[in-house]
């Protein structure tokens, strides 16, 4: 490679690099986008979805989540239109239920039985060690079923 | 000194085992145990949970990481080395084999059959059943002569839609998770089973510990058997590492029920030359899928795997495709979609494998860490999967389904490590013979599921600790 080639080369990367960085959203954006969209119709506070994300950051609930599910959770989620088409899609809508489930269980959402009348208080960032015993979905939480 | 018997682990191979044993022998016997690990007690393990970041908190136990080396890193085997063995970590799932399973040979050509039957091992199965106070229901694929201790857990929404039509081949999970308080708390489903909060999973801590406290038996922690000493074609005891050094034990019999990697490789160490010793590593393959359901909320279960399906398990087909196990899982899972939340349900499709004599555990340089050798499951799991996609929806049409997403990939590990010294009616074919006494060394014990010459799709958990109290049983 010559001088002329390198420089181009280097050129090139360092604005591919820049572009990536201002025009590929951050994972924190992407999560706070699939939260936002997801609860557009429930009287949720966008404060608390701060509040979350910060929560699960401490927590490194995000550490579940790998480099390879992170870029799937991205692409996916700024370009919809792809959808059932593209191999991982199926990955990203149990990703996506998880990231969406995981705020709404800190939540008093579920407890209230998915009421879309009442606001929506956040309680604590939801650790099932910490908070044993609550599957909001389970017989505890639907007695009737039984 | 001179044990009668040396039990090497605390699982529950060996606790099922030495409880049988106990039964039955007079009270002058002297047993040593072996456990390479410590005990960390339940209550210290929820401590320490409670205290890491979610994030972080991974199976709380001795890791099992660096315990051996592994030449596929993307197949990981997990195991617990500490006491009471892969009790503490593991789901508390406890279908039962089917009586095909025994004769897999005979029935579909494919694999080889057990030496012994589902009617041998069903009283023995019951009594385990007994000890673990099972929870499960009255009507079962496979016959049973004694019901479960414990009632059914409750299942869902949708499970309900396909125990309707599909009856005794779609049933409530039968499972070491309480549903009833009583020797232990009842399941809250809290969906964290590796580290039950409040006790509710049958672990060797909370169930049979009292095996430990019997005045005949030496537990010696943080010892780990390397290899068993040999001579005149009978073993005298275990050569064994404590705590940096080199120490023999001697005793007149001796159990190995570590797990299916290390009871295979102190065997490897100690000479034994069976071509089977070692090989036929395998364990089950899973795959998640998700059903959108239309306008059916799917609450109201009870534990977090409610059901087991058989509806592709005994098919014709078998003799191409391996069998598929349907579990219905209900932890605190979510559907992205307004006014869907709950309109989804969790499914996981596990199939059995035929173990590939490729797949295998060898020695390596350093004499405490085997080397597993894994090159992938079979075709016939593939082909399991192919059917199972060209036929879920037909199964899942008792529900209102919107869609079917099936996973492509399957999970790193079912946490099952089997086969590496298979039952045989003959050296030949096999390590061990149908009461799991080795071919050759005919002194020594090999439990646990490691004898399994085929794995089923059922969890083997019931099945290994059934065929401790069967060996036990008939020998003692």
């Amino acid at each position: 490679m010559n001088r002329r080639k390198f420089l181009k080369a280097g050129i090139l990367t360092i604005i591919s690099g820049l572009l990536v960085t201002w025009i590929v959203p951050s994972f924190k954006q992407t999560i706070y986008k699939i939260i936002a969209t997801d609860c557009a119709k429930i009287k949720v506070n966008r404060d608390h979805i701060d509040r979350f994300i910060q929560e699960a950051y401490q927590d490194k609930f995000w550490d579940r989540f790998n480099t390879q599910k992170k870029l799937i959770i991205v692409f996916f989620t700024y370009l919809s239109f792809t959808k059932s088409f593209m191999p991982y899609y199926n990955k990203y809508i149990m990703y996506r239920g998880q990231i969406t489930g995981q705020f709404l269980l800190s939540t008093d959402f579920f407890i209230n039985r998915m009421s879309v009348n009442e606001t929506v208080e956040y309680i604590q960032f939801y650790n099932p060690y910490k908070q044993p015993c609550y599957n909001p979905f389970s017989n505890l939480f639907y007695p009737e079923t039984a | 000194m001179n044990y009668d018997l040396i039990v090497v682990g605390t699982s529950f191979a060996s606790t099922f085992f030495l409880k049988k044993y106990l039964e039955k022998s007079p009270d002058s016997v002297k047993v040593l145990v072996l456990e390479r690990g410590k005990f960390e007690p339940h209550a210290e393990r929820i401590s320490r949970a409670k205290k890491m970041a979610l994030g972080e908190v991974g199976f709380i136990s001795g890791t099992s990481s660096g315990a051996y080396e592994n030449n596929n890193p993307a197949k990981p085997w997990i195991f617990d080395p500490s006491f009471g063995g892969n009790s503490n970590c593991w789901t508390g799932c406890t279908p039962r084999f089917m009586p095909s399973d025994f004769e897999l040979k005979t029935r579909f050509g494919v694999g080889i059959d057990w030496p012994i039957s589902y009617a041998d091992l069903e009283p023995y199965m019951c009594e385990a059943e007994e000890i673990m106070s099972i929870a499960g229901p009255a009507n079962t694929p496979y016959p049973m002569s004694r019901p479960y201790p414990l009632p059914p857990h409750q299942v869902t929404a949708a499970d309900k839609l396909l125990e309707k039509r599909y009856a005794e081949y779609y049933i409530s999970q039968p499972t070491a998770r309480a549903s009833k308080p009583g020797a232990r708390n009842a399941c809250c489903n809290s969906s964290i089973c590796h580290l039950c909060p409040v006790s509710a999973k049958f672990t060797i801590e909370n169930g049979l510990h009292d095996v430990y406290k019997d005045p005949r038996i030496t537990l010696q922690f943080e010892t780990q058997v390397l290899s068993l000493d040999v001579a005149g074609g009978l073993v005298t005891g275990v050569n064994a590492e404590q705590r940096g050094e080199q120490i023999t034990l001697k005793g007149s019999a001796v159990a190995l029920g570590a797990n299916a990697i290390f009871n295979a490789h102190i065997l490897l160490n100690s000479g034994d030359d069976n071509t089977h010793t070692g090989r036929h590593l395998s364990e089950q393959v899973g795959y998640y899928g998700y059903v959108h359901l239309d306008g059916l909320d799917n609450v109201g279960g009870s534990t977090i795997i409610t059901a087991n399906g058989f509806m592709l398990y005994d098919l014709p087909s078998r003799k191409d495709a391996a069998a598929c196990l349907i579990e219905s899982h209900n932890d605190p899972y979510v559907r992205s979609e307004h006014g869907k939340w709950r309109q989804i349900m969790k499914l996981k499709f596990v199939f059995e494998d035929i173990p590939q004599a490729g797949n295998r555990v060898t020695t390596s340089s350093d004499l405490r860490t085997p080397r597993v050798e894994y090159e992938g499951h079979s075709q016939y799991v593939n082909n399991g999967y192919t059917l199972m996609k060209s036929k879920i929806a037909e199964v899942l049409s008792p529900l209102p389904v919107e869609e079917i997403l099936i996973d492509e990939n399957a999970q790193a590990s079912e946490a099952h490590i089997l086969g590496t010294t298979r039952m045989s009616m003959s050296k030949a074919d096999g390590v061990i013979d149908k009461h799991l006494i080795h071919h050759t060394f005919r002194n020594v014990f090999v439990l646990g599921g490691g004898s399994f010459p085929t794995i089923s799709a059922a969890n083997p958990t019931l099945t290994l600790s059934a065929l401790s109290l069967w060996s036990a049983d008939k020998i003692f």
